[in-house]
């Protein structure tokens, strides 16, 4: 069975208005217990309103969403327990701060949870150094902090409630190289350590292809194209059309398999491509 | 002359709180843009590139040394308006420097503040309107346009002031692939076709590689300065600073340390094909 | 989605009414609440209404879209008029059933002051329908400008207009991004008593604060780079002219005072006995 599916998902903003817009378009989207999967799309394309549907924030104007078999919509309960099973945390989380310490933010979940204070303690502990928070930070005012251990403090305020999916919208955006590549690692480092499935909405090809099991390509309110980093990179001019790009890697073992040379077009890494051509070099030594 | 001169500027931000001193955020930085450039400045966050965007205008003041702008002294507060009309500076969040409800009248808005005759400004307005290729949306509120749109027109309130040199301070840091890139073509147009000498400051190397000079900033200094091919050559020392290099350069310089005699600037895609297919051909 | 809710309640279209001058617009309203508090009788009142049908006409602004703008002032029509009926006594009784005593002059009444609330209303909307906000903030400005020699800076206050204008999109859309991620969090906005509610708000308005803040020292800076100095010697791209609509208003603004104050002079004062026999 899986354990996040939903069924002719369909979201209409302001349905009766002349305004409406229709955001999320019959969709169906299936994910298993472990998988990393990677949502993709350009702005406007759905992928964030689909999202929000996965923990049951926007309500579905059709179609259901099932929860380990069971309709999140189904009651009441099931849905305020769906919000903290399904974790979410949002583009730039860092604007939601609000407590007076770090301590106090990343125990804002757990909190509303209805757990004890020594259960609380535990968790907040624990998502700290999963963020790679330091202990001596966790007194301090969030608002004192850089951008990127804003951003961590925020990450950490959704890990805490120990979510069985972790959903980050965009969680690398607006940070530089240095901030982007730890916030991929811990998610990474997160996901291995819990074993707990992880979803990440992007734009960036780049890291989709190093991380993810499973891809799921947003355009136009519909999904586009679902399945493994492999089958969706095969389609590099319709991704390109869509307005998403391949990795200049990739695009470069397209360019040279266009030009006659026996590639691999599925290169998506530095490391694969050196392997790949150190192969090909090598072998035209041999050859003379 | 120079269009913006830094000589050996040092700033703080002021401390708030007990008094301590901070760090300055830029140390006995040198710098001199001329007329029709397009330089990079590329840094990661907090290494005092964002400080330079204020320094240029006089938006700040410089604690040691000094900068000057076509030849005025930023701290001389009767250039002040001549300085700000010479240097435009926009900024990364498009949300907060629009300032009016319609489009067109928040690009008209710096040409009134300099009490500009109005038939002067609306001619100023639809041609910095048309270089941005927002035109269309001139009667358009700013809230329904997308980031990539909304930092167009704030590109485009800069450009009806007729400055003669635009700093951008990571306008696209918050935009989608497809915002970035509408940003970017607009930028290389103000500077191609209208000439303007644009100071670029940015994290992302794919865009500082469109520059005609890349200028390195690493803790409050300047630590590399040259055309993008000079720069990136040494990749190992722009990643050490926690900055990207192109893959096509990553890429070779694993290949070369392995003994396959490729380029060591190769920043296109285009590039590195040609230098691979030409290998494997002469062999 | 929550940020298309309009504003100002603008209804654009191309009209007669929606390419005057907002400063035209303002005199004309002012004036026509005046003469309509000054009307005394029926046909000077019906004579607004009139004028009011003219307006709502050449706008091209659909009858019940106006009508729409009285619904949340029917409760007082309704308690005015009711108050009317009870108390005032005037004219010929009609109904007088054991304590409830209805008066022909009570009825009268009633009709008169409902009508005439109605056209301020309908007349005032009709100002906020025809002109957009950034237009009418223009006019306020324009308005306002020469008191700037005695002192009074309505720059400044206009200029506090034309952004909160620009940001309230912005910040509704920051409201539902921030309620949303709380939410996400476990935090509940909508049960409990009035304490626990208010409580609730804290992770909204903290983050909210700290954010305006934000954006109000970057919107500041982006001021400054273009030049922005208080307003001193700012002149406008869209500078309000006068056209021939303009004077036709201001024709028409006379044309209102003088009917009437005449309609006032010649029919009379309004008196319940006397209008009764006249409708009678």
């Amino acid at each position: 069975m899986s354990h996040l599916k939903t069924e002719n998902l369909t979201y209409i903003y302001g349905a009766g208005t002349p305004f409406k817009i229709t955001a999320l378009d019959n969709v169906n989207i299936n994910i298993e217990k472990g998988d990393f999967v990677a949502i993709i799309g350009h702005t406007g394309s759905g992928k964030s309103t689909l999202v929000q549907h996965l923990n049951g924030l926007l309500k579905p104007t059709d179609g259901k969403i099932f929860l380990d078999g069971e309709d999140i919509h189904q009651s009441k309960s099931k849905l305020f327990d769906t919000r903290f099973r399904v974790g979410l945390c949002f583009q730039y989380p860092e604007y939601q701060l609000f407590e007076s310490t770090v301590y106090k933010d990343i125990a804002f979940g757990p909190a509303n949870m209805g757990l004890s204070t020594a259960e609380i303690d535990e968790r907040v502990r624990k998502a700290a150094k999963y963020v790679g928070i330091p202990d001596e930070m966790l007194s301090k005012s969030p608002f004192d902090l850089s951008g990127g251990e804003k951003r961590r403090v925020a990450i950490a305020g959704v890990i805490s409630m120990e979510p069985e999916i972790l959903i980050l919208d965009e969680p690398t955006s607006g940070l530089d190289p240095m901030g982007r590549e730890q916030i991929l690692d811990l998610i990474k480092n997160y996901r291995e350590k819990t074993g707990s499935t992880v979803i990440i909405v992007s734009h960036s090809m780049d890291d989709v292809a190093r991380f993810a099991t499973k891809v799921i390509v947003m355009n136009d309110s519909k999904v586009d194209l679902m399945g493994t980093v492999d089958g969706i990179f095969e389609n590099s001019t319709h991704l390109q059309e869509i307005g998403l790009s391949v990795p200049q890697i990739t695009e470069v073992f397209i360019r040279l398999r266009k030009k006659g040379y026996p590639v691999s077009e599925k290169i998506y890494t530095v490391e694969q491509g050196y392997r790949e051509l150190k192969r090909l070099f090598e072998g035209s030594v041999n050859n003379d | 002359m120079a269009i913006i001169k830094f000589e050996n500027v040092t700033f703080r931000y002021e401390s708030d709180e007990e008094g301590v001193a901070l760090a300055p955020a830029v140390k006995d930085f040198s710098l001199s843009i001329e007329k029709g450039e397009f330089v990079a400045i590329l840094g990661h966050n907090g290494s005092g590139k964002s400080t330079l965007a204020k320094l240029a205008n006089g938006l700040l003041l410089p604690e040691k040394g000094r900068v000057l702008v076509d030849g005025m002294d930023t701290v001389n507060e009767e250039d002040d308006i001549k300085i700000k009309q010479t240097v435009g500076v926009v900024f990364q969040n498009p949300d907060n420097q629009i300032v009016a409800t319609i489009v067109e009248e928040d690009v008209a808005f710096g040409p009134e503040n300099l009490g500009i005759e109005p038939t002067e400004i609306r001619r100023r307005v639809d041609s910095a309107l048309k270089t941005v290729g927002m035109y269309e949306y001139r009667k358009h509120g700013p809230h329904k346009l997308s980031g990539g749109q909304k930092q167009r027109v704030a590109i485009a309130g800069i450009i009806a002031m007729e400055p003669r040199c635009i700093i951008l301070d990571e306008p696209t840091a918050m935009l989608d692939p497809i915002g970035r890139r509408d940003v970017m073509n607009a930028i290389k147009r103000l500077n191609r076709d209208l000439g303007i000498t644009v100071v670029f400051i940015t994290h992302y190397m794919e865009e500082a590689v469109e520059a005609d000079r890349i200028v390195v900033m690493d803790d409050s200094r300047l630590l590399m300065d040259g055309t993008p091919k000079e720069v990136f050559a040494d990749a190992t020392k722009i990643r050490s600073i926690g900055l990207d290099v192109p893959q096509t350069c990553q890429l070779s310089e694993l290949l070369r340390a392995d003994g396959i005699k490729l380029k060591n600037d190769l920043l296109s895609i285009d590039e590195l094909v040609e230098n691979i297919d030409a290998l494997l051909k002469g062999k | 989605m929550i940020k298309d809710i309009t504003l100002g309640q603008y209804f654009p279209m191309h009209s007669f009414v929606h390419k005057m001058d907002p400063r035209m617009k303002l005199l004309f309203v002012t004036s026509f609440i005046v003469m309509v508090f000054l009307s005394n009788n029926f046909i000077s009142l019906g004579f607004c209404l009139l004028v009011t049908a003219f307006v709502i006409a050449i706008s091209k602004i659909p009858l019940k879209t106006v009508l729409k703008g009285l619904r949340p002032i029917i409760l007082i029509i309704a308690i005015t008029s009711i108050l009317q009926i009870a108390y005032n006594e005037g004219g010929i009784v009609l109904v007088d059933i054991w304590r409830i005593k209805i008066t022909s002059g009570g009825v009268l009444t009633a009709v008169f002051m409902a009508l005439r609330i109605s056209l301020l209303i309908v007349m005032s909307t009709m100002l906020t329908y025809t002109t957009s906000p950034t237009s009418l903030t223009n006019g306020l400005d324009r308005i306002f400008a020469p008191f700037k020699k005695i002192g009074l800076d309505f720059h400044t206050i206009t200029m506090i207009m034309t952004i909160a204008l620009r940001f309230i999109p912005t910040l509704i859309e920051e409201v539902d991004k921030i309620m949303s991620a709380q939410k996400s969090r476990g935090a509940n906005f909508e049960q409990g008593n009035i304490i626990k509610r208010a409580k609730a708000l804290i992770p909204l308005f903290i983050p909210l604060l700290f954010n305006s803040i934000r954006r109000a020292y970057e919107l500041a800076n982006a001021m400054t780079c273009r030049c922005y100095n208080g307003g001193q010697g700012k002149t406008t791209m869209n500078a309000l002219k006068f056209s021939y609509r303009d004077y036709i208003a201001l024709g028409s603004v006379a044309g209102v005072i003088a009917s009437v104050i005449l309609l006032n002079i010649y029919c009379g004062e309004y008196n319940a006995e006397f209008t009764f026999g006249i409708t009678v």
